[in-house]
Formats: C-alpha cells, structure tokens, sequence
C-alpha cells in the first residue's frame, strides 16, 4: 500500500478563475496573432467606411442605408469571427498536443474550457467594438457632410428664389438631419448583437467538443445559426395550418436551437421603432440564459472526452 | 509546499485494460490489456516496446487524459483521472508542440503561473530550470517556431519540472534529438533521480533506457511480457569480460591455454572498439560545437 504519510502536505485543488484569466489571456495572444481575425477585422472596416460612398439617397435614406448596412455587415462579420475563431480552439489544442501539458497539470477541464471560451469572446469583442467606434465615426463624419450639402441645398433655394434664409429654418433642417444620424437604439442593437455573439461562440464551443473535425463545427454551427435566425417565418409561415407534426417539429427546432431573430433589431431601427430597455434586456437576459446552457453542455461533453 | 520524507509505491496500477472504440459499429481495438505495474518512489522505471505496444496509452491513463476501460490507476494513492493526482506529476508529451507564438521563457512561465507560482518564486524558478535544460544563452527569448527539435524537448523538460514534481514522467524524451542532447537529457534524469524524484520514461530507444533505469518493463501489442530490475535482466550470468591492455599476443595464448585448463570457454573474442556515439562526441567537442541546436 502506498503510505500517506509518503505524499506531499498541498491545500485542496479548488476551482480557480485566476486558471481561466491566464488560459483566456494565452488563448487572446494565439488569436490576436492570426492572421485570419486580422483580415476578417480590416475587411469589416473596410465595408463600414465604404458606406458612407452611397450618396445618391435622400440625406435620411442614407442614414437608414448606413446603419442597416454597417449593423449587418457588424452581424456577419462577427459572426463568422465568433464561429471560426470558437471551432478552431479545441481542434489546435488537441492537433498541437498543447492540451497535453495542460490537462496533465492540476486544471480542471472547465476551466480550461471557459479560458479558451473568454479568451476567444474577448477577441471578438474587441473586433466588434473596433467596428462600433469607426461605425460612430463614419456616421459622425456622414452627419457633418449631409449638414453642409443640406445648408448649401438651402443656401441656393433662397438665391433662386430671392428669399431670406431664416435662422429657424436652418435649425429644423440641421435636427431633422441629427435626429436621422443619432439613434439610441443603435446602442440597444449593438448590446443586442454582442449578447448574438457571446450565444453563437457557445453553441460553437458545444459542437466543438464532440466533434472530430474543424468542418463539421463549421457547417453545423452555420446551419444552426441559420435555422435559429429563420425559425421564427417557419412558425409565421405555419401558424394558419399547423399540422400537430409540424407543431412537434416547430417546438422541438425552437427548444433545442435558440430564436437569434430576436437579437436582430435592424429592422425596427430602419423603420423607426423604439426598442424599450426592459424589452432588450428580457432579451439579453434570454441570451445570456442560452450561453450558460450550451456551456454547461460543452463542458458534460469535454469532462469526458479522452483526448 | 512542504514535501514529507516518501517511501515506496507512488504510480500503481491494477489490471488496466483501455480499449478504444473505432467506429459507430463499437468495434474496439485493445491498446492495454491486463497491466499490473508498479513503480517505487525514487526510482528510474523504463516502459519500453515497439510502437503500438501501449506505452504511450498506460501514460496517458496515467495523466487522466483517457480513462481505463477496466482496471485502476493511483498517483501517491489518489486515483489519476482526479485532478489533485496530478499535482504530484511533470509531464514531458512525445514531440511536444507547444504555442509557437510564445518564446521559451514565455512557455515555461505561462506553466509555472498556471500552476500558481508568481512574482519573484516564478522568475527565479524559470532561470533555474533554463539554466538546467541549457537554454538560458539567449536562445529562450526566441519565439519556439524558430526552435529545433532537440530545443523544443528541452522548453518541454522545463515546463514539466516548472512546479518541481516529485514524479515525472517522460514520454519517448530522446525521440529525434541529437546524441548531444541525447547525452544531456540522460544527465538531466540521473540529476532528478540524485535529486530523489521518480522518472518514468517510455521509449523505444533501449540503449539510452539501459543507461539510466534501475527497473523496466517491457510491452508488447498491449501486454507486458517482462518486468524486473535492470542489473537483474540485462547481465548474462554465467559470463564475464576482461579487456586487458598492452598484452603480447604469446602471452595471449597462455591466458587463453589457462581458461580450457580450468574449464572456461572463450565464447567472444577481438578488439574493443570505441562507439559510434562516443566518436560523434568526441568529434563534435574538438570543434567546440556546443551550438549544435
């Protein structure tokens, strides 16, 4: 028998966020330094500064177009960041053997996990907020040049016309133009869209750790994403005529894959809606709800995958 | 951490089985089968066997990575796949990888942080264990995509020392390094067995194993088939070699006249020769080739 007394005198091993801080902030080096979250990051830029080209539309139309444009190309771009950022954490690990060292060290496989998890949001997060302020900063430059083209329009109408430009009316225009460009629901929406993301990267992550293959997390990430934006027309779609398969199916797609339609706000923000605080937050309540699960998931997976 | 004086068995394991599963038919294919082994605190243990003969397997049940499909597995008592036994471990994988963006120093902190030693502890741990894998010249501020192979066996030495483990295991450790670093990892061992920790090394390479364990065992396709001590198993008992010095080869006949009288037999007889390894040693070293990684 092995003698106790043989053993060294340690504390007990409890579960340590100080692991997870320094596992997330080696998995934001690995990240930072591909190049693919680099180019998907300048190629996100670039679309958002190419929208303020479109000049054509009415001084409000270019607004909506810029905020409808910059906010999909924010969904989209994050998205796949979030997807192939997320499916290929595990799949290096376990090619690379890194998670050899670090498994047979005292870590806990959650903790492990929820390191390459924050690590892999953080970047993303990063990425997003980057697109947010230049989004700011394109509107921002947007306003100020509608402004101008506004008060020349109106400059040369008094001349032709052989008026005198009145001060108030100057000053409606100038609002009517700031109340086109300024909009507190794009901080709801891009709240919205990071909850969307944080949701994505954990169903991600819940794929990734039983799958064998970095193609099969992707496709089936993307399927899901898909399926979880468009549930919502299958259940317009056939709410007249519900057959009780249908509705077996309908109610099964929406528990097993969460409703991402409802982080999509750019609609109503195009047409004007306002979105209330209580109503955006029940909904990121909703997301960050569906995180926990899919991460306590991954993590009954990856406790006992043999790696 | 206060290490208690030790004694005797720290790895154990008992009848270990792990089969894996190949397909969705949950066809298997048998890695061990039936292990009993013991290794003893303080010890040089060697798994050897062609590849495919399980070694690489029993280790990774060891470590917890995969759990035994029978049997058990007990680190200082504990069994291995909870993770407080592997506190008492150190391991260095086969061709380790590591993050190629990180550079040495930063490999082998970024372990010791994990296992949380930091501040001074952390940096004087990290240039001590540099030191001792040969790498603290510079070569440790180099990102690991520029190391070599033998390089990269040292940053894994290192890391799986980082906590100062009282067991540390090493899986193929010489595989695809140079004699000379070859030379060094086995000083590196005979160091940490000095420095009473147990080793237990797995590996094909029967030369180097020889050199440095005191007991093996040897596997084949999942079982083992012979276990002792080495100077037990190697040593042919009935025999024994001289080699003499300056003799003349008249004087060679009558030793030689004198073992038939007494009932010897000279099984093997000709001119030592130095080997392969020493030559490249020796060689090396009059260039003064220590840069060799």
């Amino acid at each position: 028998m092995t003698d106790e007394l043989s053993k060294p005198v340690l504390k007990p091993l409890v579960f340590s966020p100080a692991r997870i801080f320094i596992i997330a902030s080696n998995t934001v080096t690995e990240l930072v330094r591909q190049k693919v979250f680099n180019v998907l990051l300048v190629f996100g830029l670039v679309i958002i500064c190419s929208s303020s080209f479109w000049s054509e539309f009415s001084p409000e139309d270019q607004f909506k177009f810029m905020k409808d444009f910059c906010l999909g190309a924010m969904v989209v771009i994050g998205a796949v960041m979030s997807v192939v950022g997320t499916a290929m954490l595990l799949p290096q690990e376990l090619e690379q053997r890194t998670v050899y060292t670090i498994l047979s060290k005292p870590v806990y496989r959650i903790e492990f996990l929820l390191g390459k998890f924050f690590g892999q949001v953080c970047v993303v997060f990063a990425g997003v907020a980057m697109m947010t302020l230049v989004f700011g900063g394109v509107l921002y430059f947007k306003e100020l040049s509608v402004k101008k083209q506004v008060r020349a329009e109106l400059q040369r109408a008094v001349e032709v016309h052989n008026l005198k430009l009145e001060d108030k009316l100057v000053s409606d225009q100038m609002t009517k133009v700031e109340n086109a460009s300024r909009d507190m629901n794009l901080v709801k929406a891009i709240l919205l869209m990071f909850v969307n993301l944080l949701l994505i990267s954990a169903i991600t992550l819940c794929i990734s750790s039983f799958s064998n293959s970095l193609v099969f997390t992707v496709v089936i990430s993307f399927m899901i994403i898909m399926i979880g934006n468009m549930q919502h027309i299958a259940r317009e779609a056939w709410a007249g005529s519900m057959s009780p398969i249908k509705q077996v199916f309908i109610k099964v797609v929406a528990f097993v894959i969460p409703d991402l339609q409802k982080f999509n706000v750019a609609d109503d923000i195009i047409v004007g809606r306002v979105l209330d605080w209580g109503g955006t937050s029940l909904t990121c309540g909703y997301g960050l709800m569906m995180t926990l699960l899919f991460l306590a998931v991954a993590w009954m997976f990856f406790e006992f995958r043999e790696v | 951490m206060v290490w208690v004086r030790c004694m005797r068995k720290v790895i154990e394991i008992k009848n270990l089985t792990k089969k894996f599963v190949l397909d969705w038919r949950q066809r298997t294919m048998t890695a061990v089968s039936g292990l009993d082994l013991t290794v003893n605190e303080g010890e040089v243990f060697g798994i050897l066997g062609p590849n495919g003969s399980g070694k690489s397997t029993t280790l990774k049940v060891i470590l917890g990575l995969v759990s035994p499909t029978e049997g058990e597995v007990l680190v200082q008592g504990i069994p291995a796949h909870q993770v407080e036994a592997h506190r008492y471990l150190g391991f260095l994988p086969e061709n380790p990888y590591f993050y190629q963006f990180l550079t040495g120093e930063e490999t082998v902190r970024f372990y010791g942080r994990l296992l949380g030693m930091k501040g001074k502890a952390l940096d004087s741990r990290v240039e001590e264990l540099l030191e001792l894998v040969g790498l603290l010249d510079g070569r440790q501020k180099r990102r690991l995509r520029g190391y070599s192979k033998g390089m990269l066996q040292r940053i894994g030495l290192a890391q799986a020392l980082v906590n100062d483990p009282p067991i540390v295991i090493l899986d193929e450790p010489t595989a695809g390094v140079d004699p000379i670093g070859s030379r060094e990892i086995r000083d590196i061992i005979l160091e940490l067995k000095k420095r009473g920790k147990t080793v237990l090394i797995s590996s094909h390479l029967l030369e180097q194993v020889q050199e440095v364990c005191d007991r093996v065992c040897i596997m084949d396709k999942g079982v083992k088939i012979l276990e002792g001590k080495l100077n037990e198993l190697v040593p042919l008992q009935d025999r024994v070699a001289v080699t003499i010095k300056n003799l003349r080869p008249e004087d060679m006949l009558a030793v030689e006249e004198l073992i038939k009288q007494r009932g010897g037999e000279i099984v093997e007889k000709g001119q030592p020769r130095s080997t392969l390894e020493n030559l490249f040693l020796e060689a090396v070293r009059q260039r003064g080739g220590k840069d060799h990684d």
